[in-house]
């Protein structure tokens, strides 16, 4: 299948952190969600596929282009969203429509005045005026009313209440519905990644943890519930992680491997989220 | 570019009404006591402006975001350039018509007084714009004060000193042309700075 996005023995070093995206790619017309804990490197990934940072060593292809920085063409097909990056605080959204009119080759001033009256938004509120929430529909409006074939989102939905997440939600599902269509979507808010993402990617500490189908990935764990005195029941070799609690301890297992005595648990993503770094991302 | 201008055209129009003023204030001046600091003040207010727009880029995220835009970062430089240029002409233009309606009308006061401001502003561009694109408007804010001070002082002792007289009659030419390659190069350290900047926070 061919990738959207592809990193190859990418390194970029800030200070003492260091993030390393050794083999990692985003599949053409799929969505693929990045979920790690703050300081884990997703903006600092995100702003490298954009060109806002570049890489000490390796490859990034992003749409094809390996100089994403240079290549204006390519940004053109791009609509994105990235933590503190923003449009002029004082222009409204009709003035940003009128600027941007001009920028993209493509550029939909009907999808976006659509969008703008979807997401109830003043066209002549000053942008500072706006909550975070109005923010993020303002940059998303811009993002997806230009024919971008390819949508970088950084927290897109963090701050937002949940009818918000949810519209927002919504219209990126409408969007990817186009195979030619691709997201690559950062959160801390896993139950969005969960309902939106075909691939999930877990980033931690700079380093890619996993990297999966998200439908085999919660398919293929399942959580199993026993008391401190059952423990010795369980083969310790097919624990992947555990977690105590005052009266019982969960057990986080592949599905195959669980004794027919014990009931397994369908996962969320979030807790298999937490019990994999629990266990040190053995898998 | 030309929505890079028009973006800073929606910012400027929301905010050079107070700044405006003081401009047109000290071109009055400039042009009733035939002083030149007044002259200078009239074309630094108006590059202040042109300042003010890079300022309020880096304080919104601005100048990161139209980097991920379809723009490329040499057009990102040339359109605040241009827009500094815009600032000067505006100003001569202004001394031009307060010294035409209330000053002395001479050819060579009216010559003078332009290539004055037009040195000056290129100067003034040149010696600010790659550190504050490089370093960010707050980080240089020392720094391009200094450089006005210095430059409005070496300017009114120049022009009032013999270098200035009528045995120097090509002097209001050459010390533009001489400003207009510094500026020049000004550009080309600009658009490399820039070109290379990386966005790890704003």
């Amino acid at each position: 299948m061919e990738h959207a996005i592809a990193c190859t023995n990418v390194r970029k070093k800030l200070g003492s952190f260091s993030l390393d995206l050794e083999n990692f790619c985003v599949q053409k017309g799929t969505v693929h969600g990045l979920i790690g804990a703050n300081g884990s490197g997703k903006t600092t990934t995100i702003k490298l596929l954009l060109g806002l940072m570049k890489q000490d060593e390796g490859d990034i292809s992003v749409l094809s282009s390996s100089a994403i920085a240079q290549d204006a063409d390519t940004r053109n097909r791009i609509g994105f969203i990235v933590d503190d990056a923003s449009v002029p605080s004082m222009l409204n959204p009709k003035e940003m429509g009128a600027v941007l009119s001009h920028v993209y080759s493509e550029w939909d001033a009907t999808a976006y005045s659509k969008l703008l009256t979807q997401f109830k938004l003043d066209q002549k509120k000053p942008y500072r005026s706006c909550s975070r929430g109005m923010k993020v529909k303002v940059l998303l409006a811009i993002a997806l009313s230009h024919k971008a074939s390819l949508l970088i989102l950084d927290e897109p939905t963090s701050g937002l209440d949940p009818l918000s997440r949810d519209e927002i939600l919504s219209l990126l599902s409408d969007y990817s519905k186009d195979e030619e269509h691709t997201i690559f979507i950062t959160s801390h808010i896993t139950s969005d990644l969960e309902k939106l993402c075909d691939y999930i990617t877990v980033l931690d500490d700079g380093k890619v943890r996993l990297t999966e189908e998200k439908d085999a990935l919660l398919d293929s764990y399942r959580l199993v519930r026993t008391t401190h005195s059952g423990l010795s029941d369980f083969d310790p070799e097919a624990i992947i992680a555990k977690r105590e609690g005052e009266f019982q301890i969960e057990l986080l297992m592949h599905k195959e491997q669980i004794p027919t005595f014990a009931e397994p648990i369908r996962i969320t993503l979030e807790e298999l989220v937490i019990m994999l770094a629990k266990g040190g991302y053995r898998t | 570019m030309k929505a890079l201008l028009l973006k800073d055209w929606y910012l400027l129009r929301k905010r050079w009404g107070i700044l405006f003023g003081i401009v047109l204030l000290f071109s009055v001046l400039a042009g009733a006591q035939a002083t030149m600091l007044y002259t200078l003040m009239s074309t630094m207010m108006l590059l202040m402006i042109s300042l003010n727009t890079l300022a309020y880029d880096q304080h919104d995220g601005w100048d990161a975001y139209v980097c991920a835009l379809p723009v490329s970062r040499a057009q990102l430089v040339l359109s605040k350039y241009l827009l500094a240029f815009l600032c000067i002409m505006i100003s001569v233009v202004l001394v031009l018509i307060s010294t035409l309606v209330l000053g002395d009308r001479s050819a060579e006061s009216l010559i003078g007084n332009a290539s004055v401001q037009i040195s000056f502003g290129f100067i003034f561009v040149a010696c600010n714009f790659p550190l504050i694109l490089k370093f960010g408007f707050e980080k240089s804010r020392v720094y391009y004060l200094v450089v006005a001070g210095v430059l409005i002082g070496l300017t009114s002792l120049v022009s009032q000193s013999e270098l200035a007289s009528p045995t120097f009659p090509a002097l209001p030419f050459l010390v533009p042309l001489f400003a207009l390659l510094v500026v020049l190069g000004s550009l080309r350290l600009s658009i490399f700075l820039v070109k290379n900047k990386e966005f790890s926070e704003t």
